[in-house]
């Protein structure tokens, strides 16, 4: 219940300050990330309210103690034993500034304490594995993948480099004793591991490598006795960059593999945000739902622009592609800008229709692929990170592969909201 | 100082080079990398002929965390300890 202030111990916030703990809170888990994304914007409304429910204010408005925010400081002022009144009193701003270790109140992410010293990370291959008839090209795709994971909620990026430059992580396929001093165990045991950044780790400071012994895919479904490659590897990339494990089952970061994950939770993008960050958006482009293009329309059933968005219908047993334009300020101030990440917002009504790809083109250059990424259900803030986040020359693409099995008609709709992209500088 | 009496334990050989000793690295089943390694101060706390690297093992051994001069973690998903005592180290 809250408590009712007296006026001395007020202390009255400008708009900056109150984002400033608003990101505090969402930093320590007291208020979810996604809550806080939209910088002074509305949180995207669900299409499936009412009109007027739908242009309501966010649950959290940035810069202002709402309804959210409030709640937010009182859970706070609860764990730390304060009087919840709801408010940025004196109490709570003094209590705010003097937790600065980073560790989590709430979350179980574990954050191990080394870092990297710099955002701009590389890699390389010292060899690769051929499981499954894995091609070199599919690694790198689905290592990229791995990493994009990470660099679409921070500031890091990561750029594939030859092993010969001396990147900073290399990854290694090996089996047995490799000479790092923690040898393989064979097929099930160990799946991989990876080392903590500089610089307790000497030389093998961020290496990730793989058990050969464990039958490495980047099938979904992944088939009796193998191991999804791009799972396992942000697993391993979390440790390169300094998470430990967490005890929140589904977090990427939980010590169990449970299958493919090809998202991150919640807990694990605050881990790695409360190390390094998050990114500062230079431009967020969108372009509307019924701005999209069909590879396939003879593939189609129906399709409808409404106003809200589009409803598509594939027909059974097809597959598609469909394409989004995003108007694209490849220059700002001088400055050629950067891809962070796509962002779309769409659902399909059952698992007869299933977005199984995400790929983001800079012209006709592809600068990074999702794939197997098996979507379906309500996806309304989908991220999709470019690694490497290259400088933008030509315009953005966004290609979405949905394949349309068996099933009635509405089992086989899917209705694109909007897409858009984070640029940085 | 707090032991831990390990039963058992299926473990594999590795040499830690930076601290230049042995260790018996246990792998916590169903995780993709959780692993306890155990620090042993002295190698002739191992047999010759299991002091090679890769070397699986069954170990029964009394283990301590409480160290202050272990090492810290360099593996994701890795806990030190160091071996007091071992009871049995077999061969697999």
């Amino acid at each position: 219940m809250a408590k009712t202030l007296k006026k001395s111990e007020f202390v009255p916030k400008k708009t900056s300050d109150v984002k400033q703990a608003q990101k505090f809170l969402s930093l320590f888990g007291y208020l979810n990330p996604q809550d806080t994304e939209y910088e002074g914007v509305d949180m995207p409304p669900n299409p499936e309210s009412p009109p007027e429910g739908a242009l309501k204010s966010a649950r959290v408005k940035s810069g202002e103690i709402d309804s959210g925010t409030r709640e937010a400081l009182m859970h706070f002022q609860k764990f730390y034993g304060l009087d919840q009144t709801g408010k940025l009193d004196k109490a709570t701003v003094e209590m705010m500034s003097t937790k600065r270790c980073g560790m989590p109140d709430i979350g179980e992410y574990v954050a191990h304490g080394n870092k990297w010293n710099k955002n701009d990370l590389t890699y390389g291959f010292v060899n690769y594995t051929n499981d499954s008839g894995l091609t070199q090209a599919q690694i790198h795709n689905a290592i990229a993948q791995a990493f994009a994971l990470w660099a679409a909620e921070t500031r890091l990026s990561f750029r594939r480099v030859n092993i010969s430059s001396n990147p900073d992580i290399r990854i290694r396929f090996v089996s047995g004793d490799h000479g790092d001093g923690a040898p393989f165990d064979g097929a099930s045991g160990v799946l991989a591991h990876a080392f903590y950044p500089p610089p307790n780790s000497g030389d093998l400071a961020g290496d990730a490598h793989f058990d050969e012994a464990e039958n490495w895919t980047i099938n979904i479904p992944t088939g009796s006795g193998k191991i999804d490659l791009v799972t396992v590897a942000a697993h391993e990339f979390g440790h390169a960059l300094g998470l430990r494990h967490s005890s929140v089952n589904g977090s990427l970061m939980f010590p169990s593999y449970g299958g493919p994950m090809r998202e991150l939770h919640s807990d694990d993008k605050n881990g790695i945000t409360s190390i390094y960050g998050g990114y500062s958006i230079a431009h967020a482009m969108w372009t509307h739902g019924t701005g999209i293009q069909i590879e396939r329309p003879n593939n189609l059933d129906n399709i409808v622009r409404a106003g809200f968005y589009t409803y598509l219908y594939g027909k059974a047993n097809t597959t598609n592609w469909f394409h989004f334009a995003i108007p694209t300020p490849v220059i700002e101030d001088n400055k050629r800008l950067k891809i962070c990440c796509a962002i779309l917002r769409f659902r399909t009504f059952s698992d007869k229709a299933i977005v199984r790809h995400v790929h983001i083109y800079d012209g006709y250059t592809k600068i990074a692929s999702h794939d197997n990424i098996n979507l379906t259900g309500d996806q309304w803030f989908r991220k999709y990170g470019v690694a490497h986040k290259p400088y933008i020359y030509w315009g953005l693409g966004i290609s979405i592969g949905v394949e349309f099995k068996t099933g009635t008609l509405h089992q086989r709709r899917m209705d694109f909201v909007s897409a858009g992209c984070d640029l940085i500088r | 100082m707090k032991q831990i009496k390990l039963t058992d334990q299926e473990g594999i050989i590795g040499f830690w080079e930076s601290i230049g000793k042995y260790t018996v690295n246990i792998h916590l089943p169903e995780t993709i990398d959780s692993m306890l390694t155990c620090i042993l101060p002295d190698e002739r706390m191992l047999p010759a002929k299991l002091r090679k690297p890769g070397t699986k093992i069954l170990l029964t051994a009394v283990v301590t965390e409480s160290d202050p001069e272990l090492p810290r973690p360099v593996l994701g998903g890795q806990k030190i300890v160091e071996v007091l005592e071992i009871e049995k180290a077999e061969p697999m």
